[in-house]
């Protein structure tokens, strides 16, 4: 009895660690760290409108509109909702440590909401990265980097080193994915922002 | 020489003045303003359709250049509306019977506008931006203006909630033709939508599948 009360008293300390363990992104290893930090290669030239055509997905809601995003300075973005026809409905400036909320229409101030609007672009838009982890895979290195009580982890490809991926995780487990498809080094030409942990979605389409 | 350069930025003053006046806007008399109404009214009651391009700039202040959409519309009197993107996004929405049909890419969507108080008021703004047919002092403050080429006339939303997405409504009619040419949406941050109509088309045929998503 006792053996047997050990046996699935260890088994479950097995599972509760592995729960605990922390995220690792696969088919690859970890190296040496050799960069301290890394530079976000998208949104970060002052001169440009990033403008995007945007489809939201949010609890089997879908909603269209326009997003654009501007570098006003080295530590802050502004981002701007709006509809097709150009009505704003979410403006809003961001930088690693503040979240300014300029204007909003009724029912953009849903506070989970904004919250998840914070984070990721809070992510999206970082111009740097503190680097205290990498990975090499077959075709990238990964870069880890603690962020929001958690990690991300940037997928730079080796061959053309444009950085094609992140995911945020906490613990074991991958809560956000960034896909970036690009052909210039700025202006990504489509972005997807997929949450692992929540039905919403969302898809940049450059215009 | 001192002479020759007074007389030099005299003219470059006086340029300026003439320049800016043909810009400015003069107000409309009280008989210019019945003649005005009068003469987009008449003009709207001989539209039965009416078929054109347009190219929309959406100008916020902190950007560095505007953003660039163009299209088509067509409308068929009273009420039924397709407002068509298709450069650089497909997107079009549809006002028929009291309903909003999107199609967004692809990504369709329709919903019932009749009895929301707000869609019925932008619904009714946007038909009566296209026709010109939007003289109602209960819902706008209106004020009215010429400049060389066009009588302007501009519109304050009384109500609150239009207010909050729209201050204040620009339409422009030139002299010749008292049809819209050109509507202008400001909002009370300074950033304005402005729409430009082009190639239009009064009166011409228009079919079911004109109205359909």
């Amino acid at each position: 009895m006792q053996k047997s009360v050990l046996r699935i008293l260890l088994i479950s300390l097995t599972l509760i660690w592995t729960g605990c363990g922390v995220y690792q992104p696969e088919n690859a290893e970890l190296t040496t760290t050799t960069i301290s930090e890394y530079s976000n290669p998208y949104f970060s030239d002052t001169t440009k409108d990033y403008v995007y055509k945007a489809n939201m997905e949010i609890y089997g809601r879908n909603l269209g509109g326009i997003v654009v995003i501007k570098k006003i300075n080295e530590d802050i973005h502004r981002v701007v909702f709006a509809t097709d026809f150009g009505n704003k409905l979410l403006d809003f400036e961001i930088s690693s440590d503040s979240f300014k909320v300029n204007f909003f229409v009724d029912g953009m101030d849903n506070k989970r909401f904004l919250k998840a609007l914070e984070d990721d672009f809070r992510m999206l838009l970082q111009p740097v990265y503190a680097i205290n982890k990498t990975f090499v895979g077959k075709n990238e290195i990964i870069y880890g980097s603690e962020q929001n009580s958690g990690n991300i982890y940037l997928f730079e490809n080796k061959e053309d080193k444009f950085l094609y991926k992140m995911i945020f995780a906490r613990k074991s487990k991958e809560k956000i994915t960034f896909e970036f498809q690009n052909k210039k080094d700025t202006f990504a030409e489509h972005i997807g922002i997929i949450h692992h942990n929540m039905p919403f979605t969302i898809q940049l389409t450059k215009i | 020489m001192n002479k020759i350069r007074n007389v030099f930025f005299s003219l470059i003053a006086v340029f300026a003045v003439i320049s800016s006046s043909f810009a400015q806007q003069q107000k409309l008399s009280a008989n210019e303003i019945t003649q005005f109404k009068s003469g987009v009214t008449e003009k709207s009651k001989k539209i039965k359709s009416l078929k054109t391009d347009f190219v929309q700039h959406k100008h916020m202040s902190f950007l560095s250049n505007d953003i660039e959409t163009s299209g088509n519309m067509v409308f068929q009197a009273p009420d039924l509306l397709n407002w068509r993107y298709t450069k650089p996004y497909q997107y079009s929405i549809v006002f028929k019977k009291g309903k909003i049909h999107i199609n967004d890419q692809g990504n369709k969507s329709s919903f019932d506008a009749s009895g929301n108080k707000m869609f019925e008021k932008i619904n009714k703004l946007i038909i009566g931006s296209v026709s010109g047919n939007m003289f109602d002092d209960n819902e706008f403050s209106i004020s009215y203006y010429k400049n060389k080429t066009h009588y302007v006339a501009k519109f304050i939303p009384k109500s609150k909630d239009l207010k909050k997405v729209i201050a204040e409504i620009e339409l422009y009619f030139p002299f010749d033709t008292f049809v819209v040419s050109e509507v202008k949406l400001n909002e009370s941050s300074g950033d304005y939508t402005r729409i430009v109509f082009k190639n239009q088309q009064l009166n011409a045929k228009v079919s079911p599948s004109d109205f359909t998503n």
